[in-house]
């Protein structure tokens, strides 16, 4: 069988704009106030009375060739084998290299251990094989979660049948969270 | 029964007394909440304020450029109810009808915890059963414009502002049938805050 590949979908044609995703990040995570690992973002495009206000949920993109573990000076951003990418809080001294090396600025420094913080995809959960807190909570099903390396998994599906787009594609950083959309080029 | 205390018995149209006293001055006062508060309950729920604490009146941004106001100006909400004056803060939006203007009723509270009320908060710590020392709010540098940027009618800081205090709630402009007031019913005018006076 072959190596498993994390990857999320967002389907932006389902998302609401809830912040659902955000409240239950910080609830599983413990995220502290005031810094978040994901976040729904709002942008209002054109003039009454054709206005409309696109969502756009962002979180670490978990990218196959990534900045913030290329720049990182003690290797505590590494990359595991099925994707996701990880701090190792030992070894981060909170140089914040990886935060401006990150084109998505979903990087933070933890105000209580003062090392770098992100999204994890609930890597304790996806571990013990049930879906990121974000994914389980979402009431829109906008995100989907799974092994895109698996040709009957749902991500893998929704990639190979729909026009998928990630965020800032020019940076050559080949992100694994896809957005199902046809609005995210319009608010970038 | 509504034939008995004097209505008609079919839904009928009755238009608006206070709309039929509207000049071109004349703005529509809408209000209502957001999408991660739930009424007007949620605005000591520290997850929720993070995300949504600021609530300045929408306007849309043609009727905001014809009274020179700009976004984040201070402006005055005038009707002829309650306190009569609201002083808040305006975003431009183009997601409203030039003759509305709206502000969010789930902020703006004067009795409900420190988080509503002042943007001051408490640690519990549950280990030690601890409680800690009074902190400011982690959001209050982000973009609010500062504590004391919010009054409300008797003229004590609060966190930020309340539409409930200028809307109609009397007699003859609620709801005849129902009493409902008129949450949405209310006309105002709208003046940038400072001139004019």
């Amino acid at each position: 069988m072959a190596e498993k590949r994390y990857a999320m979908v967002l389907d932006l044609r389902r998302c609401i704009g809830c912040h659902a995703c955000h409240v239950a990040c910080k609830s599983e995570n413990e995220v502290p106030f005031g810094v978040f690992r994901t976040h729904v973002r709002y942008y209002e495009r054109g003039e009454y009375p054709d206005t409309k206000l696109y969502f756009l949920p962002v979180l670490c993109n978990h990218c196959k060739h990534p900045a913030c573990v290329r720049v990182c000076p003690t290797g505590a951003s590494w990359k595991r084998d099925d994707g996701i990418v990880l701090v190792d809080y030992d070894k981060c001294i909170g140089c914040k290299y990886c935060m401006a090396a990150c084109p998505y600025g979903v990087r933070f420094i933890h105000p209580e251990k003062q090392v770098a913080d992100k999204c994890t995809f609930c890597v304790h959960r996806v571990d013990a094989g049930i879906a990121p807190s974000c994914v389980n909570t979402c009431i829109g099903r906008a995100r989907i979660f799974g092994d895109m390396n698996d040709p009957n998994s749902e991500v893998a599906k929704l990639i190979a049948t729909n026009p998928v787009t990630v965020l800032k594609p020019e940076k050559g950083t080949y992100p694994t969270v896809f957005y199902i959309s046809n609005s995210v080029k319009e608010v970038e | 029964k509504f034939h008995k205390s004097g209505h008609s018995a079919l839904p009928t149209y009755v238009q608006i007394p206070l709309f039929e006293a509207m000049t071109s001055d004349h703005l529509h006062l809408l209000t209502g909440t957001v999408n991660v508060h739930t009424q007007a309950r949620t605005a000591n729920c520290a997850w929720l304020m993070e995300i949504n604490h600021y609530n300045p009146a929408w306007i849309n941004t043609k009727t905001a450029e014809n009274l020179g106001i700009e976004d984040g100006d201070e402006i005055e909400i005038e009707s002829e109810f309650g306190v009569k004056r609201l002083e808040c803060r305006a975003k431009l939006t183009e997601g409203i009808h030039p003759k509305a203007i709206f502000v969010q009723h789930s902020l703006g509270h004067f009795a409900y915890g420190g988080l509503a009320t002042k943007g001051k908060y408490k640690e519990y710590n549950y280990e030690t059963k601890e409680e800690q020392s009074e902190k400011e709010v982690w959001y209050a540098e982000e973009e609010w414009p500062g504590p004391g940027a919010a009054k409300d009618p008797k003229g004590r800081d609060i966190w930020a502002w309340s539409p409930n205090w200028i809307i109609a709630n009397d007699e003859e402009h609620t709801d005849p049938i129902g009493g409902e007031h008129a949450w949405s019913d209310t006309i105002v005018k709208v003046r940038k805050a400072g001139g004019g006076e």
